[in-house]
């Protein structure tokens, strides 16, 4: 079952890439490289070299306990792998 | 498995990549590449001593379906591009199970002499292996804790 986590997106590393920040649920932040099939751009708008989008990046949600929700996203993280917990308010039900 | 045609370089500058500063690596980086794209007919001259990513063209995709034996794989060197000097990877050569995408290759030139990487050219080889046992996935952060934060 896919979800869609709520995420800045700008330009990746290379054409068809994006370079994805977001707030884990303390509001420390992670960052990954994703592939644009995985993300959601608001009203189908990239990013440019000068201009990130808030958009989405589509999560399977593992373990929910009160607010909080285990998410694995498609890559893994930069700063520590491939599973976050984040508040269930960031989650969407579809990517727009 | 052979070159795709995107190529990042890395950009120079007065500034530093710090891996502790969490949240804004992946858009740094992103922002400190110049995204080239490779033609069929004009290749890319890597100069001695650059360091460049790369992708291959090949889309390496190992499903992770219950109830059936695994598959993880090894990124490898081409001999013959080694012995100029060419290297494709330098560290983490794994493709982990359930890995679906073209792989990232870290090129580097360390002849004396310039290379010239063609679209399409045999870049890399691809080691499969079959994972046996159970794979090991992410163990909930929830597990053994006794507050919604995880302590």
């Amino acid at each position: 079952m896919e979800k869609w986590l709520n995420c800045e997106i700008s330009t990746g590393q290379f054409t068809g890439e994006f370079a994805v920040s977001g707030e884990l649920f303390d509001n420390s932040g992670f960052s990954l490289f994703a592939q644009k099939e995985d993300l959601g751009f608001p009203k189908g708008k990239e990013p440019d070299e000068n201009n990130s989008v808030h958009g989405t990046i589509r999560v399977t949600p593992l373990e929910t306990k009160k607010d909080l929700v285990l998410v694995e996203l498609p890559r893994p993280t930069l700063e520590n792998g491939r599973s976050i917990t984040v508040r269930t308010e960031q989650i969407k039900e579809n990517p727009k | 498995m052979k070159l795709g045609d995107k190529i990042s370089v890395p950009k120079s500058g007065k500034f530093a990549y710090d891996f502790t500063v969490s949240g804004s690596i992946a858009d740094f980086i992103g922002k400190t590449s110049e995204k080239h794209v490779l033609e069929k007919n004009r290749p890319f001259t890597l100069p001695p001593n650059q360091f460049i990513l790369a992708q291959t063209l090949e889309i390496v995709g190992l499903p992770t379906n219950e109830g059936v034996s695994h598959l993880a794989a090894r990124i490898e060197r081409k001999s013959s591009l080694a012995r100029c000097g060419l290297l494709v990877h330098f560290t983490a050569p794994t493709v982990h199970p359930g890995w679906m995408g073209p792989l990232t290759l870290e090129i580097t030139n360390l002849s004396k002499t310039s290379m010239n990487l063609h679209y399409g050219m045999p870049i890399a080889q691809l080691i499969i292996e079959e994972v046996r046992g159970r794979i090991f996935e992410n163990l909930s952060q929830f597990q053994g804790q006794s507050t919604p934060e995880g302590d």
